[in-house]
């Protein structure tokens, strides 16, 4: 009975040795996915693209951003919301309004309304969470030899900040994302956020569309696509102040 | 015809398992204007012959007729209306409406018998003058002494005219000078007024002043005689 | 029947006390329908005002989609032809139409999300009276002047007092982010803490502009001539004309709030409740007094039926005394009654707890509820009372006629 036992037991040994092998690996996956199009700063250049059933329009910004804390976006076209920009600090937004010159400050109780008239959040500026942080995550499918994709399912951690009941990420071989898709408690798909067009910029390669489709509301999506990334500028923090947003 | 004829009359009660014979097998005839009294000891069968005749009790057996009609045929509604339009009734005691003056109480049967208001109004005021209450009309009963109160009760029971007056009794609550001066004001009105009267009564001053005795003993006639005035006038 | 009807009079004054009990009891039951009555009345009007005038209207029109998604596209087509068709509806009493969009208010310091309630300040004003209702400032003048109108509540929030300039965001019906400056030329008390706490009214037009809807309706209310269903009958039918076949919908607001309009139709039952409740309990007064007067009387309706008083007339006769007693009590009750409404209609009834007014759904009521005097509300407890007692007298009537004569005869 003893033999038995020990035998099962070395069995076993390797599949434990590759699983941890495997943790550090997939939470460095999340960790670039988290900060996919993101580095230590940036300003990027965007079109965004919103369909509803009642309307469909096209909108320029630019953006700039240090870290994940600070960014400001600023509206260049259509001409009636130019100059419109949205500041967020750590967990606060700010909105300058050019035509009536002030700047107003989104209360928490608003997080949850849409960005602009997307189907973006505020919320999603200023999502603070992060996939390799506040989730545990199972793999339910990996690449082997460069072929395939993960395929990455996370559940919240008790206490994060997350408002999905589960998220499932999906990243190619080369560790690029290709989907995610959120999910609510009960377990319904809420939202889809696709990655397209993968391309070189500044000298990385990254997604230069993302989708974001609402799975309540069939026909709509608004879709991000960068025109310009530019890694690694010096913006100055004066840039992310009230001041500066006027 | 006489106006009151009774054959062979019979009542009994029933009472749990007994059976009262009140009355057993009574022949009796009565004529217009007699002035005649039913006698006899308690529980004799006075009361329940008075009824009887005053349609307010049913024999069981035997025919009754008052007034040319037969009692037997008539429903309870009949003869109520021929209480109402025939006879009249003066009763031992309580004989008055409490809520109603001298007046009123003397034309109560008359507001019944539907006589326009003036009518009944002048005959309610004859009748209680003839009962010797003019000027006391407007006085309750409970502000007139009993044989005041006895005489509103047969101006109430002449003023209809009725065929018969049927008296129960009716000086019983009296003391002696009032109940005399009733049987005077009785007697004038049957002699002046022709008014006939059938009493029950124990009272030896009335029986005194009748024409005819009918002694009644366990419920059948043992006697019945005339006295007085009437014998010498036969 | 003169005489009988003189014998029920004095047979009523015969046991004074009796009867003087008896009376006042029903008196009071006359003064306490009448007076709660009112009083429920003056309640359940209250609230049907604040319910109507608030926030429902007698009927709405709406895109047949408005309801459910409440999205700013789902207008009324041709909502100023409807409106002004309406308003030539002698059906109709008023009529305001109603354009809404959420969107942020705020000034620099502090933002608050809220529903923006463009109207049409004199129409809206007719309707709900609301320049009445301001605590502060005035009500909203001319368009283009970019007025704004705050809830109490809203106004506390954002800390800004009449003449102070807030700024309203929102995404306006083509995507573009509507912004505009306002500034607040009132502060209203509505009595709906959903609009105290959130809401702001601004002229239709202006907040046309901001949310890029120009000349567009989302809702018309229309109030009929009073609250009765026959009027709020013809004032749908009025409207269903109006509307025509345009793609709207035309509900009653008993539609749009079947709950609520439960909770008035629960308010004619109680009222039913509460006068059966008094007229069986004065009933039974009425036939407590008459039976006792009708055992005493034994001998009396002996000697009555013995003279030739026929069983009806008998009956007849207490009815009557039923009748004299309750036209006295009635009587006494309509001035008892009187008074009270005068009373609850001056001074009212304080229904505040803490002094905070008592809610209803999500209206706050009046805390201190004045009654409503109706023709029905006076003559029903009269009529009631009054019917109530004659119909409780026949039982004792009957009684009183089925007393054999002769055994009353012999009761000496
Ligand atoms: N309703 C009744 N039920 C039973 N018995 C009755 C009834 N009425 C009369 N009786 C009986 O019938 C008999 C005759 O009674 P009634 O009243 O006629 O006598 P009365 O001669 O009038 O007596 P009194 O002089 O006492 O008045 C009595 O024995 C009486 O008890
Ligand atoms: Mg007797």
């Amino acid at each position: 009975m003893k033999t038995v036992l020990s035998s099962l037991l070395l069995l076993l040994l390797p599949v434990v040795a590759s699983a941890q092998e495997t943790a550090a690996e997939i939470e460095a996956l999340l960790r670039k996915t988290d900060d996919v199009a993101r580095g230590d700063s940036s300003i990027a250049t965007m079109e965004m693209h919103v369909k509803t059933a009642s309307y469909e329009r096209t909108m320029k910004m630019k953006a700039w951003a240090q870290g994940t804390d600070r960014t400001l976006v600023r509206i260049l076209e259509p001409a009636k919301d130019a100059g419109i920009a949205t500041l967020k600090v750590d967990e606060n937004l700010w909105n300058y309004l050019p035509k009536v010159d002030r700047t107003m400050k989104i209360p928490s109780g608003m997080m949850g309304g849409s960005w602009m008239g997307s189907h973006f959040t505020n919320d999603d500026l200023v999502q603070e969470s992060r996939l390799s942080e506040d989730f545990t995550w199972t793999v339910d499918a990996r690449p082997s030899g460069g072929e395939g994709q993960w395929t990455i399912a996370l559940v919240p951690k008790p206490e994060a900040p997350v408002v999905w009941g589960k998220v499932v990420v999906e990243i190619r071989a080369d560790e690029l994302p290709i989907r995610t898709t959120y999910y609510d408690e009960k377990g319904k798909v809420v939202r889809t956020m696709a990655f397209e067009d993968y391309a070189a910029m500044d000298g990385r390669t990254v997604p230069r569309v993302m989708r974001l489709t609402p799975a309540d509301k069939p026909g709509e999506f608004t879709e991000m696509r960068y025109v310009e990334l530019d890694f690694g500028a010096d913006i100055p923090t004066s840039t992310f102040t009230l001041q500066a947003l006027k | 015809m006489a106006l009151v004829t009774i054959r062979d009359l019979k009542r009994e009660y029933h009472q749990g398992d007994f059976v009262v014979q009140a009355l057993r097998g009574v022949d009796l005839d009565l004529e217009a204007g007699s002035f005649a009294a039913l006698m006899g000891p308690s529980g004799s069968g006075k009361s329940t012959l008075l009824n009887i005749i005053g349609g307010l009790d049913e024999p069981t057996s035997g025919s009754v007729v008052v007034d040319g009609r037969d009692l037997a045929t008539m429903t309870p509604s009949e003869r109520a209306d021929m209480r109402r339009m025939r006879l009249g009734f003066v009763f031992q005691a309580y004989n008055l409406i409490p809520v109603l003056t001298a007046v009123e109480n003397a034309e109560f049967v008359l507001v019944l018998q539907g006589v326009p208001p003036a009518e009944r109004r002048a005959r309610a005021r004859e009748a209680l003058a003839e009962v010797g209450l003019a000027g006391l009309e407007d006085r309750r009963p409970n502000q007139l002494s009993g044989g005041q109160q006895q005489r509103v009760a047969i101006a109430r029971a002449i003023a209809p005219r009725p065929a018969i007056v049927l008296a129960d009794e009716p000086t019983a609550n009296l003391d002696s000078t009032t109940s005399h001066e009733l049987i005077d004001l009785m007697r004038s009105l049957n002699r002046d007024a022709g008014v006939t009267f059938l009493f029950a009564t124990h009272d030896q001053n009335l029986l005194d002043r009748v024409d005819r005795v009918v002694r009644l003993v366990d419920g059948h006639i043992e006697e019945d005689r005339l006295v007085g005035d009437a014998v010498a006038e036969h | 029947m003169s005489t009988l009807l003189a014998m029920a009079w004095r047979n009523v004054f015969r046991n004074v006390r009796r009867s003087l009990l008896t009376a006042t009891a029903m008196a009071l039951a006359v003064a306490i329908v009448m007076g709660i009555g009112a009083l429920q009345h003056g309640m359940f009007d209250q609230m049907r005002d604040l319910m109507i005038g608030e926030k429902l209207g007698h009927v709405q029109v709406q895109h047949p989609d408005y309801p459910v998604g409440r999205r700013l596209h789902d207008t009324v087509p041709e909502a100023g032809a409807v409106v002004e068709a309406l308003e030539r509806e002698p059906g109709v009493a008023r009529v305001a139409s109603r354009l809404f969009g959420s969107a942020l208010l705020g000034t620099e310091r502090k933002t608050e999300g809220v529903q923006l309630h463009g109207v049409d300040p004199v129409r809206e004003d007719a309707l709900r009276d609301i320049s009445e209702k301001l605590t502060a400032g005035s009500w909203l003048g001319e368009a283009g002047a970019h007025g704004i109108v705050l809830g109490d509540e809203l106004a506390r929030k954002l800390e800004v007092q009449v003449g102070g300039e807030l700024v309203a965001v929102t995404q306006a019906a083509d995507g573009s982010m509507g912004n505009e400056l306002y500034t607040v030329v009132g502060i209203v008390d509505t009595g709906s803490p959903s609009v105290d706490r959130a809401g702001a009214f601004l002229h239709r037009a202006d907040l046309g502009e901001l949310l890029v809807l120009p000349d567009q309706v989302h809702e018309i209310v229309v109030v009929a001539r009073d609250h009765s269903d026959a009027a709020l009958a013809v004032a749908l039918e009025a409207t269903q004309g109006a509307v025509g076949d345009r793609e709207a919908t035309v509900r009653s607001w008993k539609e749009v709030d079947p709950s609520t309009a439960q909770i008035f139709d629960f308010q004619a039952i109680s009222q039913w409740i509460l006068m059966f409740f008094f007229y069986g309990v004065s009933g039974v007064g009425v036939v407590n007094t008459l039976l006792m007067s009708v055992l005493e009387r034994t001998r009396e309706f002996g000697v009555m039926r013995a003279i030739g008083l026929r069983p009806t007339g008998v009956v007849a006769l207490v009815v009557l005394e039923a009748v004299v007693l309750g036209t006295f009590a009635v009587l006494g009750g309509a001035v008892l009654g009187g008074l009270f409404d005068l009373y609850l209609v001056q001074v009212g009834v304080d229904f505040s707890v803490h002094g905070e007014g008592f809610a209803f759904g999500d209206l706050t009521m009046d805390p201190v509820v004045h009654a409503h005097v109706t023709p029905t509300n006076v003559w029903q407890p009269i009529a009631g009372i009054f019917g109530f007692s004659v119909l409780a007298a026949i039982w004792p009537a009957v009684r009183a006629a089925r007393i054999q004569t002769i055994d009353a005869l012999r009761e000496a």
